[in-house]
């Protein structure tokens, strides 16, 4: 007696379930990043197109935020956090990535450029204890994990933050400041073209 | 012991390289990265009693054995001169 059960082989149906899986699971959080993004940054009064939060994230905005296009926001272990005070601004440029646990708290002025990147616990914020000046921060910079940057700081074009850096000093541009208080040497005196 | 001799024997027991020349690139041969050259210029500050300007941490003055030993001999010139 022969079974009248077809023979389906199990293994070949959990690997196209599996393939089909790897394909939808990034658009479908993808698409939820953009959704969270919306809802949170509802305060927002300017917001780019493509702005994506990845995880949960803590938005206080009283006075005015400016978010570029396409930003980034890494979920993580700790929410990022963005603080605007009454009267302050915080501006954020296009392409710009934010890994998890960063806060940045403006009370006066605190600019971001285009394509920059920030790593977990980044701490950006205009005021201290001493006193409260606007922080710029140019495009194309990368500010690597744990690194603060202090009141009145502008950080040149496509520098480089050292992580756990205390940034007291303006980095020029092409830069890579390291250290607390943060030094700075020139970036061709350290980093060389890839693949050489 | 010569300025050079002592610069290189900070390099080689900081960062456990031999096998290089007096003008071979720091970077290009990587001997030191990033991180240790905040401890050379942390050494030639204590070992020399000079402070080095932001500026002067460039490729053209530190990043080969002759270049940091010239540089170190062009800053004590200048502190000389500067004194008498």
């Amino acid at each position: 007696m022969t079974s009248r059960i077809p023979s389906v082989a199990l293994p070949a149906v959990l690997e196209q379930l599996q393939a089909l899986r790897k394909v939808v699971q990034p658009r479908a959080l993808r698409a939820m990043a953009l959704a969270r993004a919306r809802w949170l940054f509802r305060s927002v009064q300017l917001r780019g197109h493509n702005v994506a939060a990845y995880g949960p994230m803590a938005v206080q905005n009283d006075g005015i935020i400016a978010l570029g296009d396409r930003l980034t926001f890494v979920g993580g272990m700790m929410p990022s956090s963005l603080v605007c005070h009454p009267g302050a601004r915080l501006t954020i440029g296009d392409d710009t990535q934010f890994n998890y646990g960063v806060s940045l708290e403006a009370w006066e002025s605190v600019s971001v450029g285009a394509r920059c990147m920030f790593a977990s616990f980044v701490r950006l914020g205009d005021r201290d204890g001493q006193r409260t000046a606007p922080i710029v921060i140019e495009d194309d910079v990368w500010v690597a994990h744990g690194a603060i940057i202090m009141p009145g700081v502008r950080v040149g074009a496509r520098s480089v933050v050292a992580a756990g850096s205390i940034v007291t000093q303006d980095v020029p541009p092409d830069t890579l400041a390291m250290g607390n208080p943060a030094r700075n040497m020139s970036l061709e005196l350290v980093a060389r073209e890839t693949g050489t | 012991m010569s300025i050079r001799d002592r610069i290189r024997t900070f390099i080689v027991d900081t960062f456990f390289v031999d096998e290089f020349g007096d003008d071979d690139s720091f970077l290009r041969k990587g001997l030191i990265d990033s991180t240790g050259m905040m401890e050379l210029v942390a050494f030639l500050e204590q070992e020399f009693g000079m402070k080095l300007e932001d500026k002067e941490l460039v490729p053209e003055n530190l990043d080969s054995l002759s270049r940091v030993t010239a540089f170190v001999e062009r800053k004590q010139q200048q502190r000389l001169s500067q004194a008498g």
